[in-house]
């Protein structure tokens, strides 16, 4: 008895063991000769993105024979987590996704990002094909380029043409006082939310204040706010978060918002059970089975120099890591030359029915009329932000901000309350 | 147990390779966690200079901090809702697993099934049950109860509620197995010369087997209240501690401050609280029950 | 005495128990017939209509999901390094237990509260410790150090529980096999061992489980498509806002089946309780 049960433990010990010592040593041998990158992305399989990724990694290879993509892709979530994880334990990826956001200077700041500068001085074509001000994006106020913007967005509203025309609206709203007007005519209709939101997810509420804020004092009132130049209690913040509630009050959003989330904004419009969709240009590849149309977000009839006056800007970006290997670095760089140039640009507004951040002879056929809509209506852009809180330095701020706009969309707090919370917060730091 | 001079080495075998490897890869990283606590600094830890500060981000915490109070207040409630109805639940289930009725195996994998899952599928699958269409808005619907439907994640009376119902759901199969072992271990014998004396159902229970279990009932509490403490996983993909930070714990707290809000010595300091609040605990329960904390 | 109960009262009482097994039994398997369900459904089907079942049974999920999540490769990395782990924490810890519970040495408060200390911190608090270690050591995108660090960290957990279970152990057999001259190995594994089996098969299970859902440590630690677990490659299905519900949760339905396996292999020798090999009380 004891025999055998000493001799199945030690079996076991020096099984496990071998195993491991396996597993140790099987990491030496795959030292290989060729260069790996490393790249860090969001664009997982199941991403509207992800397609192109097989595509643009193809392309690479052509050119970069002995250079391996080891392409590490995970929600936006784990991402954040992972790149700030990797970068502070010095095992950091060659190529990663990032958006433009003031955390990114503790990178920075730390000389862990390549500064992209060189690499476009030396290729103009590349430079030059760039949507006006998508280089601008990722200075922070520096000297430097930290980082390259893949896609472009602009935020407005998308609705359901045969809803509309149901509804007896000949032509989509361009004034917030059309807008409610419309909004009554489409609460007529049987099983149908006019413009359902999903508060459950954060972002949604913020981007209506801060769309409503744009609309009610200019995008260039949010840089005032960060720059403390006015107060975050003021009438401006008041009147937006009172313009939400207002909106909540005509009943366009249903009764459910509170507990829907952004996917259940997807399903709603594609099966024709909602009317209106406000959602960045990225939701081009979401819409599906529904004829649908866009049209700018409405300004105030009374403050029509606000009307230029947009959510726009740049969204998913590459980051380059510094002091990588002068071979690795050359290939980290002509890895997101490829994905932002032409050709790049190119596949991802085909795949993605994305608006990319650079210019692209892009197939109409495979993009649809929709898209060339949205791109044309940017040419009403006069001025642009991206959110509220971008130009803010303190992340706390921008984390209430996010928590006021959900809660006042809620219906939890008054406009009142919830200002001078912010403002509670803004005085704290 | 009388130990003998040259069982020494023996002994040493035997603590030796668990401690060094305990030590080593895990009691190390968590020392370095708490030391940092008290000291403050912003951006990238390995990049920038720290300052020392003692209990400062402490202090702050407590008195400055907008959310640390109410993801502490979401935590006692969490850990108050798991006690008083995962642990019964787990007893229950395990005791009715022991006595013997059909179908056990069936019964088993199904209590068992939610701790197998893992938290992504588990936070995925409610979400579907407490969303304003979901199954259980549209059950009450079908009772006549609409009056009681509501978005259960997204209303700040209900929430936190909702989650701990989910942790409880969860939790409760695990705790049953623990119990089940220690039901297990009870010698038949016992029981039937019980059974013979002419004692009810009950009366077992109440008077023989929790006694007889007392060390795995405590075991199981205090259990229970550190991984209620600590839980993450579930309450992230619910809700991500809000909408609005309602349903913010301590662990949550911790996440954000560290990875989305850029306060990484504060979020370091929650850890530590986090720690020095789970010992409390500990240390009360053992007082509490009277126990030394290893007894022969 | 229940031979003299009303055979009317008795059948209502299990009819009671019965109908509120039936309410557990669906109150914790539902979920997991839900996933079932949507597995087989379209992605459109999700959302607008959660319980409805699919209008045609969309198999080709299955083999989707492995192509998309590279289950096969995941499957194959979780499991050895799951059953390693295992393996190593369940001898470890129980030698330690061993030690605190049943050998009395002047420190085992000391000690108890020192390994048991691991339990009280959450994971994301020593994330970066850990991380940098494994830099440090040349180790990153590691099984191996992955694999130390979950034995390390599983460690605590199993000290505490069969520490307390085996205190419960009546301390009458191990002196007898002292007086039979066993030394501490013996005693330990003639004795102790046996005696602890449900607890130290309970406690494989939960390790089984914990380290093959394990997703914060090895999302951080493996970097590399080859090197990816299960929780990893689950991981693929997120998109940018939401989840492909139907392929995740095919994912979820086919990783489930190594742990139901175990469990239930498990889970039999615990309900065996001591009759195996035991020496009767």
């Amino acid at each position: 008895m004891l025999k055998r049960r000493t001799v199945s433990i030690v079996l076991l010990i020096v099984l496990s063991a071998a195993a491991l010592w396996a597993a140790g040593s099987k990491e030496g041998a795959e030292e290989s000769q060729a260069l790996t990158l490393r790249v860090l992305s969001v664009y997982t399989p199941d991403h509207a993105v992800g397609p192109a990724v097989e595509q643009i990694n193809q392309i690479f290879a052509e050119t970069h024979p002995n250079v391996t993509i080891e392409m590490q892709t995970m929600g936006a979530d784990d991402l954040k987590q992972v790149l700030r994880t990797d970068f502070d334990s010095g095992n950091p990826p060659g190529v990663f996704n990032i958006w433009a956001d003031n955390s990114n200077l503790d990178f920075i700041e730390a000389g862990l990002w390549l500064d992209l500068s060189d690499a476009l001085a030396a290729d103009p074509a590349w430079e030059e094909n760039f949507l006006p001000g998508a280089i601008d994006v990722h200075t922070y106020e520096t000297s430097g380029v930290w980082g390259l913007p893949q896609a472009s967005f602009v935020l407005g509203m998308y609705y359901n043409k045969d809803l509309f025309a149901e509804a007896g609206i000949d032509s989509p709203p361009e004034t917030m006082e059309e807008l409610y007007a419309d909004i009554d005519r489409l609460k007529t209709l049987d099983g149908v939310t006019p413009w359902p939101i999903g508060n459950m997810d954060g972002w949604r509420s913020v981007h209506l204040f801060a769309n409503l804020f744009y609309k009610l004092n200019g995008t260039a009132a949010a840089t005032l706010a960060a720059e403390r130049k006015i107060r975050h209690d003021g009438p401006e913040v008041v009147d937006t978060y009172k313009a939400m509630q207002d909106l909540v009050k005509t009943g366009a959003f249903g009764n459910q918002y509170t507990g829907l989330g952004y996917a259940d904004e997807i399903s709603l419009f594609n099966e024709g059970k909602s009317a209106i969709r406000f959602s960045g240009s990225w939701t081009l590849g979401e819409i599906d089975g529904v004829d649908a149309g866009f049209f700018p977000f409405p300004y105030y009839r009374d403050l029509p120099q606000y009307r230029g006056d947009w959510f726009a800007g740049f969204a998913d970006s590459w980051g380059v890591a510094a002091d990588m290997d002068p071979a690795l670095e050359a290939a980290a760089i002509d890895y997101v030359k490829i994905w932002t140039g032409p050709e790049g640009s190119k596949i991802f507004a085909e795949v993605a029915k994305n608006i990319p951040a650079a210019n692209a002879d892009v197939d109409p056929e495979k993009t649809g009329d929709l898209f060339a809509t949205v791109v044309s209506s940017m040419s009403g852009i006069t001025n642009s932000e991206v959110d509220f809180a971008t130009p803010e330095r303190s992340k706390l701020v921008a984390d209430q901000v996010g928590a006021n706009a959900q809660a006042v969309l809620a219906m939890e707090m008054t406009p009142e309350e919830a200002a001078e919370k912010l403002q509670q917060v803004v005085d704290s730091e | 147990m009388r130990i003998f001079k040259k069982q020494y080495p023996a002994i040493a075998v035997f603590l030796l390779p668990g401690l060094v490897m305990y030590g080593y890869f895990f009691a190390l990283p968590v020392l370095q966690t708490l030391l940092d606590s008290m000291f403050y600094w912003k951006g990238l830890s390995s990049s920038v200079v720290k300052e020392f500060v003692g209990p400062g981000n402490y202090v702050h915490l407590m008195t400055k901090d907008p959310y640390f109070w109410k993801a502490f207040g979401n935590t006692v409630y969490l850990m108050a809702v798991s006690l008083v109805l995962q642990v019964p639940l787990g007893f229950v289930l395990a005791l009715i697993l022991n006595s013997g009725i059909r179908g056990k195996h069936f019964f088993n994998v199904a209590f068992f099934m939610p701790y197998v899952l893992s938290a992504t599928s588990v936070a995925l699958m409610w979400r579907f049950l407490y969303h304003p269409e979901g199954l259980i808005n549209q059950f009450l619907q079908l009772i006549g109860l609409s009056c009681f439907t509501n978005s259960w994640l997204a209303d700040p009376s209900t929430n936190i509620s909702a989650v701990a119902l989910v942790a409880v759901w969860q939790g409760a199969g695990f705790l049953m197995i623990l119990f089940l072992a220690g039901l297990v271990s009870i010698p038949n014998e016992i029981l039937e010369s019980c059974r013979i004396e002419g004692a009810g159902p009950s009366q077992v229970v109440f008077r023989v087997v929790i006694p007889m279990l007392r060390p795995v009932v405590i075991t199981v509490v205090t259990l229970v209240m550190i991984n209620s403490v600590k839980s993450f996983d579930i309450i992230w993909i619910l809700t991500r501690g809000g909408p609005f930070h309602s349903t913010e714990v301590l662990t949550t707290w911790m996440y954000q401050l560290g990875f989305n809000l850029s306060q990484p010595a504060r979020g370091t300091a929650v850890a530590g609280f986090i720690f020095m609040f789970v010992l409390l605990l500990n240390v009360l329960i053992r007082k509490v029950s009277n126990k030394d904390l290893v007894e022969y | 005495m229940i031979e003299n109960r009303k055979p009317v009262f008795h059948l209502l009482n299990r009819l009671i128990v019965g109908l509120v097994l039936a309410v557990m039994f669906v109150v914790f398997i539902y979920p997991l017939i839900l996933t079932l369900i949507v597995s087989f459904k379209v992605k459109t089907e999700v959302w607008g209509n959660f319980f409805g079942l699919p209008e045609n049974l969309q198999f080709h999920n299955y083999s989707d999901a492995w192509k998309q999540g590279h289950i096969g490769t995941a499957f194959f990395n979780s499991f050895y390094i799951t059953i390693i782990t295992m393996s190593f924490q369940i001898i470890l810890s129980s030698m330690i237990s061993f030690v605190i519970a049943r050998v009395r040495i002047r420190y085992s408060n000391v000690l108890f509260l020192f390994i048991t200390a691991g339990v009280m911190i959450p994971i994301h608090a020593i994330l970066l410790p850990v991380a940098r270690r494994a830099v440090h050591l040349g180790l990153s995108d590691s099984h191996f150090y992955l694999i130390c660090v979950y034995i390390a960290g599983g460690i605590p957990w199993l000290v505490f529980l069969m520490t307390s279970y085996m205190q419960s152990i009546p301390g009458t057999l191990e002196e007898a096999s002292i007086i039979d001259g066993c030394g501490l190995f013996q005693m330990f594994s003639r004795v102790t061992l046996p005696l602890s089996k449900p607890i130290l098969l309970t406690s494989a299970i939960i390790m089984f489980i914990g380290s093959y859902n394990e997703l914060l440590i090895a999302i951080v630690l493996l970097n590399s498509q080859a090197k990816k677990t299960i929780p990893l490659a689950l991981s693929a299905f997120v998109g940018y806002h939401d989840v492909n519900f139907p392929l995740m949760s095919a994912a979820i339905i086919i990783s489930i089946i190594p742990t139901l396996f175990v469990y239930l292999l498990f889970q039999e020798k615990v309900e065996q309780g001591l009759t195996a090999g035991a020496v009767k009380g």
